[in-house]
């Protein structure tokens, strides 16, 4: 009874499987199918057992001759032997029959291949027409794609919706999470900003510092300019003082040379008699020593000098008078000339007394 | 004979390439097997058909130790030839 209910994979059907499994023309499957079949009958008839891989092994069986009784005479009869054919599967042939966690779709079950089934058909038909199967095959390919085209694209469709509408869900959210990382950035950015300003800030103080420490400097000089120059000066007098110590040596010994001379004009002068009278009214200052010894430069004058020790430039008619050995006219003084400056008391030094009123006047008339 | 050596003959009584062949095989016992999954017979003509039945589950006893268990039911596969085949190999 399962034979008849069983459906049968025909010849013809196998013929056609087996081109569009392999992308042939049936007349070349059927020619390969007849082949085998040709190929197996030698084989056993030869009784050789043929293996075929991934299908089993097609075996002959000899079954001995048996004897047996006639069931209507009674008669003992002998059954011949004969040759029995048996097919053993293969081992993973058996375990996908008994394999039901997939079980396969039958054409009813599958649609999609018993579309391909109908393109298979055509094809083969285009071929027997004459036609070669690659012109055939891009329309018929195209054939059970479309079908599965249709039914794809609808749920690529929702699918791409449903994309769309999580990003524009998630979006607002990016938009959202992005935005407090703005204040971040600009948190950050700052510091970058202030390293710059810091460059800037010690740039300025620096020059801040510089303009301060010039200033300070200038101020320091204009308010030590009188006090070095009072430092200079007495530095000048100090040394000044150790050479009038070595000149004042010097001086006396001229004085004392001076002095031996006036005693002997003194002598002369009291011998000549009365012609000195008019000069002892003029009264002569008498010089008693001498503070120093100065030599005349291109830029020295009388006055300045008795500026310079009496602070008085009047006073320079003292100069002149204790040098007229040496200075014949005080507007013409020969360069290099020793000038000595006299000790003059107070009484002389004093513009007010009128003996030294009196003895500028002289002087000075002189040379007018 | 192994299917190296079918495939040379039959590639040697059709002029086709061994290859062509083999691949013509192979496709061949995919088909076959296919339709035995599927529960289909496969005749071939002028040789017999492949098909497959149903086995019962069934006692079976170990010989060895007497164990008496069932074996589960299972579908296997026969082959039962051609009439003109039968004859050729009697």
């Amino acid at each position: 009874m399962e034979e008849n209910i069983q459906q049968k994979q025909t010849w013809v059907a196998l013929r056609h499987a087996l081109a569009k499994q392999v992308h042939c023309t049936e007349k070349e499957a059927a020619v390969f199918l007849e082949s085998l079949v040709h190929q197996l009958t030698l084989a056993l008839q030869d009784n050789q057992a043929i293996r075929i891989n991934s299908l089993g092994t097609f075996r002959l069986q000899a079954v001995a001759p048996r004897k047996s009784v006639h069931v209507g005479t009674g008669e003992a009869i002998t059954i011949a032997g004969y040759n029995k054919l048996t097919f053993v599967p293969e081992s993973s042939v058996k375990e996908s029959m008994n394999n039901t966690a997939t079980p396969k779709l039958t054409p009813e079950t599958d649609p999609l291949r018993k579309l391909g089934e109908q393109a298979d058909e055509i094809i083969g038909i285009l071929a027997e027409m004459g036609q070669t199967p690659s012109q055939t095959k891009q329309p018929d390919d195209k054939t059970p794609e479309t079908p599965q085209e249709e039914v794809i694209e609808q749920p690529l469709e929702t699918e791409t919706q449903k994309i769309v509408e999580q990003l524009s869900e998630t979006e607002p959210q990016e938009i959202v999470e992005q935005q407090p990382d703005r204040p971040i950035a600009e948190k950050v950015m700052p510091p970058k900003t202030s390293k710059k300003q810091e460059k800037n800030h010690t740039g300025l103080i620096i020059l801040l510092t510089a303009c301060f420490f010039i200033l300070l400097c200038i101020g320091a000089y204009f308010f030590m300019q009188h006090k070095l120059v009072a430092w200079m000066d007495s530095l000048r007098e100090k040394v000044d003082g150790t050479e009038l110590v070595a000149t004042e040596k010097l001086a006396e010994d001229e004085i004392i040379v001076i002095e031996k001379s006036d005693e002997v004009d003194s002598t002369e002068s009291t011998i000549e008699g009365d012609s000195s009278d008019e000069i002892e009214e003029i009264v002569q200052p008498q010089y008693q020593s001498f503070i120093t010894t100065e030599e005349m430069h291109a830029d020295s004058r009388l006055a300045w000098m008795a500026y310079r020790y009496w602070g008085k430039k009047d006073l320079w008619v003292y100069i002149y008078d204790a040098n007229r050995d040496r200075i014949s006219n005080p507007n013409l003084i020969k360069v290099g000339t020793p000038i000595r400056i006299p000790r003059l008391t107070k009484e002389q030094q004093d513009l007010n007394n009128p003996d030294t009123q009196r003895f500028i006047e002289q002087i000075q008339s002189e040379f007018k | 004979m192994t299917t190296k050596e079918l495939i040379a003959q039959i590639a040697k009584e059709t002029g086709m390439t061994k290859r062509r062949t083999e691949e013509l095989l192979t496709a061949t016992t995919e088909v076959i097997a296919e339709s035995l999954q599927d529960g289909k017979a496969v005749q071939l003509q002028n040789f017999g058909t492949l098909e497959t039945k149903q086995r019962a589950a069934r006692k079976i006893t170990n010989p060895k130790t007497g164990e008496v268990s069932m074996s589960q039911a299972k579908r296997v596969i026969g082959f039962r030839p051609n009439e003109r085949l039968k004859d050729i190999l009697r």
